[in-house]
């Protein structure tokens, strides 16, 4: 009797591994299998249609995954012959994927490409020219202001479609500022006038007047050393392009704040991975300076209105620190079997009104003039303060730089280190921009 | 006379059975090829590879272009983060290894004096850490324990002997000890080799111990401990060697935590590999570690020698 219980059991164990084994699909660990399984699907492939089977694979956060699997549902439906398997996971992992899929040979079709690594992709062939589809017109880009396609050129070739357009924005919670007696921001802030600002909050709140100086560091550091007219790398990529003053300024204004308390110290900084973790979006936090396209998600998680400003200027800055880039791109992987499928669904993504309605210009401006016009009228506020403010950023810029060279995403590591550093107190700000400096050149001196 | 006689018969007979040839002779290696064919594909053809790529610069993008030694150069003089990874896992394994051997020597001893069904279960329940320990998931919820909002800051205010929370993962003082205790709590594997270790003491050495009037600690020093070393000499190889390729707990956990103060060796081998693009330098990190291990496999074999008592050899 034990043994046949035992026997029984052990069965149950191991048809449920196998199960469990078999479910799992080779997309990310939040993907799901968009494998039709309706009737007429099997008929018409077996009818001799032949089924084409795309990969896509994008990085974004839960808003934008709900957001592109809908699309490609949609795609789905006008196109029954397509199977598309979607990809996704968050940006923390993605390149390493990517890289592994890389050396594996088995890019997916239309790959979401980021301005810093578009170069090193095209450069070594791992993306194919889009040029030809877009002079056959299967992919349309005839509404498309040039200077929005440029971003996506890498020589002269065309490799990556804008996907929406976007620049670094001051974001801030109106009513915490209303309720702390902070003014507003202008266009005419100055650093000073950010951090006296969080200061405040902090004093007549005692809350966190925001998860970080910048969100993203490095492009912190970036913008900084273009108010002063200086470039974080050099043209060549071989070096660190800024003095030390602007990276121990920069640093000296964080480590200010993180000691009043209005910043968080590191450590609670590294717990918090996804803009829907900022203190804004729990209406704990004032500020937050982000990319113009995540004013979307931070909203949805914050349920309430925020709005958008310039970033601030520098004391006695001699150029614009701000700059307009695609915020994302859709190429194409090499290893696709039909390159002109793959177009026709990136032609798809950025023409189809339909699709873009649904979309709500997640990913930034829509670069099709078309495709604005006619998704402006079913746009939340957010998104409609969003074509707003590009407008009205357009005119506080100055040109985007070349893309990052290689060696870029070991110095991010370096500054996030070193920054950590600073922020503990184990370092001076100018002991720590001479260190950065030369580790940085040593990286990147093996270009 | 007899057995000589007997053993001559057996020689014979397996010797005719030799010549004869016959499929025996073959069903050795028949039963082994599948594992030798996989053992071929995927360990062997592998590690010769990466032995190649390490003399290269691979991006993985474009081909491997051929540089010699200079990886390995580097990495011995121009690299302070692989110094600073070699500490982090050193530090890591010394930490670590005595005190889950302890705690899981301890835990043994206690379950194995109270026989009963109880202690079944118990066995069964501190074993389960061990199963479930290494993987993505465990590490995933570790970090969220130690978070800012997590448990033990929750526990540790209530019991007030904390008055602010405290970032555990963030701290550079805490975050490794968090993964010290991750591989603590993961006592216990080696709780139950140590339970199979002292089942094969006899009885009759305690008894003897018992009646020259030996105490229950006087038994354990003089007894148990001897009697363990093969035992204790096994889980510290194994975990040493464990200790050392820890990769996705740093992973998840801290990710190379407060700047590089988590930095594990495998851990620093991955970012080289695949978000810095350098599969080469990567390639060398991993035969280097090779040679490490085997350093540490060495000398804990020949020092064994000096501690470990094995009773079927009577020295």
């Amino acid at each position: 009797m034990k043994g046949k219980i035992c026997l029984v059991l052990s069965l149950l164990i191991c048809t449920t591994m196998v199960l469990a084994a078999c479910s799992g699909q080779p997309s990310s660990s939040a993907g799901t299998s968009t494998q039709p399984a309706s009737g007429s699907t099997a008929a018409e492939s077996t009818a001799g249609t032949q089924s084409v089977n795309r990969r896509v694979i994008w990085w974004g956060s839960q808003t934008r995954n709900d957001k592109t699997l809908k699309v490609i549902e949609m795609y789905k439906d006008e196109n029954p012959n397509v199977t598309i398997q979607p990809e996704y996971l968050g940006w923390d992992g993605y390149w390493e994927k990517l890289s592994a899929l890389a050396a594996a040979s088995s890019l997916p079709d239309v790959i979401q490409q980021d301005y810093n690594y578009l170069e090193s992709y095209a450069k070594k062939g791992l993306l194919l020219p889009l040029d030809e589809y877009v002079k056959s017109g299967v992919l349309d880009l005839s509404d498309c202001d040039e200077v929005n396609i440029a971003g996506g050129r890498v020589g002269d070739k065309l490799y990556g479609v804008n996907l929406g357009t976007g620049g670094m924005v001051l974001i801030y919670d109106p009513e915490i500022l209303s309720k702390a007696g902070v003014a507003e921001p202008t266009p005419e802030w100055t650093y000073d006038d950010y951090i006296a600002a969080m200061l405040k909050v902090k004093e007549k709140l005692n809350i966190y007047g925001a998860v970080a100086f910048n969100w993203d560091s490095q492009r912190g550091v970036e913008v900084y050393a273009r108010q002063y007219g200086q470039k974080y790398y050099t043209a060549d990529g071989k070096k660190i392009g800024f003095e030390p003053k602007i990276f121990a300024d920069y640093y000296k204004m964080s480590l200010q704040l993180v000691q009043a308390g209005v910043l968080p110290s590191p450590d609670v900084r590294s717990e918090i991975k996804s803009i829907e973790d900022d203190f804004i979006a729990k209406g704990k936090g004032a500020f937050s300076i982000l990319n113009s396209n995540q004013i979307v998600a931070i909203a949805n998680a914050a349920g309430k209105p925020l709005k958008m400003a310039l970033i601030p200027n520098a004391k006695d800055q001699t150029d614009y620190g701000l700059y307009m880039k695609p915020s994302m791109l859709f190429s194409i992987g090499k290893d696709t079997s039909s390159a002109e499928e793959a177009a026709k669904f990136i032609s798809y993504f950025t023409n189809s009104i339909d699709a873009n309605k649904v979309l709500q210009a997640e990913r930034g401006v829509p670069i099709s003039q078309k495709v604005q016009e006619g998704i402006m009228d079913t746009l939340g506020d957010e998104q409609k303060d969003m074509f707003k403010y590009i407008q009205m950023a357009a005119k506080y810029t100055s040109p985007i730089d070349p893309p990052q060279p290689a060696g870029h995403a070991e110095v991010v590591a370096l500054q996030t280190s070193i920054e950590q550093q600073i922020l503990f107190g184990r370092i001076t700000p100018e002991a720590a921009a001479e260190k950065f400096i030369k580790e940085a050149n040593a990286i990147l001196a093996k270009n | 006379m007899v057995t000589k006689t007997l053993a001559q018969r057996y020689k014979k007979r397996t010797r005719h059975r030799g010549l004869s040839g016959g499929p025996d002779k073959y069903a050795g290696y028949v039963f082994v090829a599948p594992w030798f064919f996989g053992f071929l594909a995927f360990t062997l053809f592998p590690m010769m590879m990466s032995l190649y790529i390490s003399f290269t610069n691979y991006d993985m993008l474009s081909s491997p272009v051929w540089v010699g030694i200079q990886n390995y150069k580097d990495i011995f003089l121009n690299d302070e983060l692989f110094r600073e990874s070699v500490r982090v896992t050193l530090v890591y394994v010394l930490l670590h290894v005595p005190l889950r051997l302890l705690f899981s020597l301890a835990v043994a001893v206690l379950l194995f004096k109270t026989g009963s069904r109880i202690v079944a279960f118990y066995r069964a329940v501190f074993y389960i850490p061990s199963i479930i320990g290494g993987s993505v998931a465990i590490a995933v919820m570790w970090r969220q324990i130690f978070g800012s909002g997590g448990a033990i800051n929750a526990i540790l205010l209530k019991l007030g002997l904390i008055d602010r929370t405290i970032g555990w993962l963030g701290n550079p003082d805490t975050a490794l000890g968090t993964l010290v205790i991750l591989a603590v709590w993961q006592f216990g594997s080696p709780m139950l080799i140590f339970l199979a270790g002292l089942k094969q003491i006899p009885e009759s050495y305690y008894e003897a111990a018992a009646i020259d009037g030996a105490g229950a600690w006087r038994k354990f020093i003089m007894i148990t401990l001897p009697l363990l070393t093969p035992v204790i000499f096994f889980n510290v190889l194994m975990q040493i060697i464990r200790g050392f390729m820890c990769f996705t707990e740093a992973y998840v956990v801290t990710n190379g935590g407060p700047f590089n103060k988590t930095l594990f060796y495998v851990l620093y081998l991955f970012q080289k590999s695949f978000s810095y693009y350098q599969m080469g330098y990567g390639c060398a990190l991993a035969w280097i570690l090779l040679i490490f291990i085997g350093f540490f496999t060495v000398i804990i074999f020949r020092t064994s020698n000096y501690w470990v008592y094995y009773e079927s050899e009577g020295k």
